[in-house]
């Protein structure tokens, strides 16, 4: 997998496709301009775009971005409607709040934490390998007391 | 499409309440506990809520993150006494729409009304602008 901050392959394009199979769309908050290079965005709602990521049997078949829709206070289930009418499965996010989590619960995303990993690349990596922690209320902002 | 209203102080929050529905042309559903909010949230799910201080279970805010477990769609208003700045931090990562101060006016129904509009306007723009990227 290259994992160079070269983004320019990344094409970026309509986000319409369909999910079919075993195809899975994986989306992670980043950084500008997005991109396997680019760093993990630490707060999804408030990420600059998002990666947009289509693998299937461990392997990256697309990379393209997604840009975010705007967030205002209470608006944190915007995101969330915005990825799940993509078509995305997956979250990787750095950190969220408890709402949008239970959101993406509640419409069929799976999130995991990947605020550790150096760039995009390295956390979809993590994730393919199964070395990403489900992300929990624990990792909720506010603590998800 | 309706606005719940959890509290034991549904009198005393009547011009409140007839100000919140009159602003936003939303029916009103009233609630006096935690048990019956959240047997609402699985029959007529409210498109907002609003919750009072002072219910038998707990703080409103601990409802809240009970509330968003069942339904995270649920748009929130929560009453709290306490200092906005105070607030916003008890509140972190809940998507709260507005604190609404302990003793609430007409005044502050129409304000409120006008946070929900302001809600289901930019939801409405979202969804619109979901087909067109989609369809």
């Amino acid at each position: 997998m290259d994992m160079s901050n070269d983004t320019s392959k990344d094409t970026i394009k309509d986000t319409s496709l369909n999910t079919t199979g075993d195809t899975l769309i994986i989306a992670i908050p980043s950084e500008n301009p997005g991109g396997l290079g680019a760093a993990v965005g630490q707060h999804f709602g408030h990420c600059d775009i998002y990666t947009i990521v289509e693998a299937r049997d461990g392997k990256i078949l697309d990379v393209r971005t997604l840009p975010n829709v705007p967030h205002q206070q209470g608006g944190c289930m915007a995101p969330v409607n915005h990825l799940a009418g993509n078509g995305v499965k997956v979250l990787i996010a750095g950190g969220m709040g408890m709402r949008p989590l239970m959101g993406f619960h509640q419409v069929g995303v799976q999130v995991y934490h990947g605020s550790n990993a150096p760039s995009v690349g390295h956390a979809v990596q993590a994730f393919l390998m199964g070395s990403l922690p489900a992300f929990s209320t624990e990792f909720t902002c506010g603590g998800g007391k | 499409m309706h606005i719940l209203i959890v509290t034991r102080r549904a009198l005393e929050l009547g011009p409140f309440a007839d100000a919140l529905a009159q602003g936003t042309g939303l029916a009103l559903r009233f609630t006096d506990g935690w048990m019956n909010a959240k047997a609402t949230l699985k029959t007529i799910p409210p498109t907002f809520a609003v919750l009072d201080e002072g219910l038998r279970g707990g703080p409103p805010l601990e409802l809240a993150r009970q509330i968003i477990q069942t339904n995270a769609m649920i748009n929130l208003a929560v009453v709290s006494k306490l200092p906005p700045e105070e607030f916003h931090e008890a509140s972190e990562g809940l998507g709260i729409l507005a604190q609404v101060p302990d003793a609430p006016t007409a005044a502050d129904g129409l304000a409120l009304a006008g946070v929900f509009r302001s809600k289901r306007a930019r939801d409405s723009a979202l969804i619109s602008a979901q087909f067109g990227t989609n369809r």
